[in-house]
């Protein structure tokens, strides 16, 4: 039986050393032997996890300088750090994938959000000094932009900030679609990005149940109902969808639980097989009108619809 | 300066009045930020448990027994699982100049600013891989001299004892430093670390301390694993 090691194989019947695959070979063959390691430390049917899941640990130094591998302590040493060095450059350039790139795009894009606020609102309070035209946001910040002095430039720094903003929003929509294309068709890009973000990544999200989905950023609600001391959340971040704040009061909560389940679902299929499938949509529409048509009195029937009445308080965003 | 103690590799200086630990590096040149001091590099209690539990030791007179325990030679090998951004590695790198110090760190973001030091030094081993599987980086190791641990995960006792199992000298002395607030952060953090330490099978306790004032809720325990008898 083989045992892989950093500089080769070890036979563990007969103890024989051998040393494989060239110099340049070395950091693709590593990232073999980890991603085997990994593999078999899930499944531990390989004969690699059989040997490496059992307690001893081999005195690889003592091995390979007995096998002649090489010269002395300090060419081992040596040799080990600069593979190890190379397999750990090639593990980080594997991890800086496209997802952390749309985490840190999504965190950007709600920094430039914040920052145009407040310099909107700090242009607005100046400018009452001296105009008196009624203008807010973007549209105070253009007509400023050709005032001189620190107003101006102040004003001209808010439009160039929106326009950052714009392509910014632009490259978040395209690398949303592209990692998650079902998601991002479901919710919309951005509250797709937004959805994987706060999860942690498309992995977790599609790990998690629809109901967490459904109540994911109304966490403080959630908690204040798990005390026991408020109605639960109908929704979270989900709410922006016009699934949610396009249906009636009262049956949001139906709506949001209908998204939710369907949103789980397109992170399931993206994370999975990443082939756009239409027919998620249609059926999200369908239910949804369904919500929509379905008189709002039926319920009680259910039960005392004491409960019903409660969730109607507005306990999230 | 005024060198109250020393022992394999790591000084107790008097800094005009202020006592401080302290590694010589064989060049002198700051990696976090720290004072170096004559060829010291001043090693920071705020920022590293080993540091704050070696001033401790030294205060309550214990520094040659605790050190000797640790039984490091400047050839020693080193396991280091959760070494972050390399602070406490870099001085574990001064203590053992011709042996190694093997750095498993799991999180990309720390393994980035890490692996600026391992190219630096030439005896620390970068690997990121997960301190609780241990059979992940089976195949870079050797068995070791120490195990240092600093790992904010809930099973700290139980990663450190399946990493000493695997990786510890029959004789090597283990590392540990518990965050009781990662364990359980309801429950009183005492109650906590001495449930961590029941769970510490396979070595033998030597000694524990707090680490009050310079980490709250943090505990040093150090740990032998016994001489194999076969």
């Amino acid at each position: 039986m083989k045992i892989t090691t950093w500089f080769g194989y070890i036979d563990a019947s007969t103890g024989e050393v051998s040393l494989a695959g060239g110099e340049e070979e070395a950091g693709g063959r590593l990232m073999r032997i980890s991603e085997e390691t990994i593999r078999s430390s899930i499944k531990a049917s390989s004969a690699i996890g059989e040997v490496w899941a059992a307690d001893l640990q081999p005195d690889l130094r003592k091995l390979a300088l007995e096998a002649g591998l090489f010269a002395g302590d300090c060419e081992y040493n040596s040799a080990l750090r600069s593979t190890a060095l190379r397999l750990v450059k090639i593990q980080l350039r594997a991890s800086a994938g496209a997802e952390a790139d749309l985490l840190q795009t999504i965190e950007a894009l709600d920094d430039l959000n914040e920052v145009i606020n407040a310099l909107e609102e700090r242009l607005y309070e100046w400018s009452r000094l001296t105009d008196d035209r009624r203008l807010r946001g973007a549209a105070l910040a253009e007509a400023l932009a050709e005032e001189e002095g620190s107003m101006g430039e102040l004003a001209r720094s808010i439009l160039a900030l929106a326009e950052t903003k714009s392509s910014v929003t632009k490259s978040l929509e395209a690398a949303a679609r592209t990692i998650a294309p079902n998601l991002a068709g479901l919710a919309g890009p951005v509250l797709a990005a937004r959805m994987i973000s706060r999860a942690g990544g498309l992995k977790r999200l599609s790990e998690m149940p629809a109901s967490t989905i459904q109540v994911m950023g109304a966490e403080k609600a959630l908690f204040k109902h798990l005390r026991g001391k408020a109605p639960s959340p109908k929704h979270g971040i989900i709410y922006r969808h016009p699934a949610v704040v396009g249906t009636a009061r009262g049956a949001r909560g139906r709506a949001a639980r209908a998204l939710a389940a369907k949103l789980a679902i397109a992170a399931r299929i993206d994370r999975y097989s990443g082939e756009t499938d239409p027919r998620l949509k249609e059926a999200l529409d369908r239910r949804v009108q369904e919500i929509r048509d379905r008189p709002p009195g039926r319920r009680k029937k259910r039960g005392e619809g004491k409960d019903d009445r409660s969730g109607r308080r507005r306990t999230d965003r | 300066m005024q060198i109250l103690e020393d022992l394999s590799g790591i000084s107790v200086l008097d800094l005009s009045g202020e006592t401080r630990v302290a590694t010589r590096p064989e060049v002198p040149v700051p990696v976090y930020g720290e004072r170096i001091v004559e060829g010291f590099r001043i090693w920071d209690p705020y920022r590293s448990k080993m540091a704050a539990l070696l001033i401790k030791s030294h205060i309550a007179g214990t520094f040659y027994k605790l050190v000797s325990d640790l039984n490091l030679s400047p050839a020693s090998k080193i396991l280091y699982l959760g070494a972050a951004t390399g602070t406490t590695a870099s001085h574990f790198s001064d203590i053992v100049p011709a042996g190694l110090v093997y750095a498993v760190e799991f999180s990309a973001r720390s393994m980035r600013d890490l692996l600026v030091l391992c190219t630096a030094r030439d005896n620390i081993i970068p690997i990121l891989e997960d301190a609780s599987c241990p059979e992940r980086y089976g195949p870079f190791l050797e068995p070791v001299d120490l195990v240092y641990q600093d790992v904010a995960q809930r099973n700290q006792a139980e990663i450190a004892a399946r990493n000493a199992a695997r990786y510890l000298k029959g004789g090597g002395a283990l590392v540990l430093m518990i965050k009781a607030r990662s364990v359980d952060v309801t429950a009183d953090p005492k109650a906590v670390y001495k449930a961590e330490v029941e769970r510490l099978a396979g070595v033998e306790v030597i000694s524990s301390a707090d680490l009050r004032p310079y980490h709250r809720d943090h505990w040093a325990v150090v740990a032998r694993k016994e001489v194999e008898r076969r």
